[in-house]
């Protein structure tokens, strides 16, 4: 494998989403190459990074906030097309 | 995500039961503002658009078609509202309060249960995060957005941006590379 195809594949190796085949050489390279290997760390270093950051929680309410303005949104609507 | 789930709900709502609507919206309120945030940066125009995203879904639910998945037609519905944002939104207090780095506040739920050192920690991550997803292209950050934060497949993110799965492989790709560039120089 070369360095330039290597390259291509290696954000779909972090996401799981190459074939047995592909994976296998691809891990195979860059455990022989330097430069390819150094890639690898720095994206997988950006990856943890959000894995770290996470998800978010809506905020306190979000569901009862959305329940009633649709409520006033129906009553409304059915004021004005009764 | 649970499609059965999902079609049985959908399918309740819609012959008039409201109160399954309200299940949706819970079970999904999370990620969706998650989304939201990541792809807006401000927290009101976050919330705001979240909202929107649930009305929207609401008045457009009897259109759904159920052989799609539920959750990746939310996502699209989601992705589509944080770029109307964008466009007309850029206000003066959005664009300050990005210039000072706006992305956690002191409301934040998911900081409460938490020690005063991994708080400081997440907040940081978060900004940093934060900081390179502004500098990127929509397009990019809405699938490094999709599959990093909200985990979704290759598959899942080419169905909720109505695309081929070799122009997520390689949006997602580059938007590595790019954030690698922005990222690695400031851990
Ligand atoms: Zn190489």
């Amino acid at each position: 494998m070369k360095c330039r195809s290597a390259r291509k594949m290696m954000s779909a190796l972090i996401d799981g989403e190459l074939r047995p085949a592909e994976k296998e050489s691809l891990t195979r390279h860059i455990q022989d190459c330097g430069d390819c290997r150094k890639l690898h760390h720095e994206m997988l270093a950006v990856h943890d990074l959000f894995t770290a950051a996470g998800q978010h929680k809506a905020p306190q309410g979000f569901s009862k906030k959305v329940m009633a303005e649709l409520r006033t949104e129906r009553k409304s609507y059915s004021e004005t097309f009764a | 995500m649970n499609k059965t789930d999902d079609t049985d709900l959908i399918s309740r709502f819609n012959s008039g039961e409201v109160s399954a609507f309200e299940e949706l919206v819970l079970k999904y309120q999370d990620k969706i503002y998650t989304l939201c945030r990541y792809m807006l940066r401000n927290i009101h125009d976050a919330e705001d658009a979240a909202q929107d995203v649930f009305f929207k879904a609401y008045r457009n639910l009897k259109d759904f078609k159920p052989e799609a998945s539920f959750y990746t037609w939310l996502y699209r519905i989601g992705i589509n509202t944080c770029h109307d944002y964008r466009r007309k939104s850029f206000s003066a207090s959005s664009f300050l309060q990005s210039l000072s780095g706006g992305i956690t506040s002191p409301s934040d739920q998911s900081l409460f249960d938490t020690t005063p050192e991994r708080l400081h920690e997440l907040k940081e991550t978060r900004k940093s995060i934060e900081f390179a997803l502004a500098q990127m292209p929509e397009k990019l950050r809405a699938v490094i957005v999709l599959r990093e934060i909200e985990e979704l497949t290759y598959e899942e993110i080419a169905e909720v941006l109505n695309s081929s799965i070799g122009t997520v492989k390689s949006r997602i790709s580059r938007a590595r590379e790019m954030l690698r560039e922005i990222l690695i120089k400031k851990i």
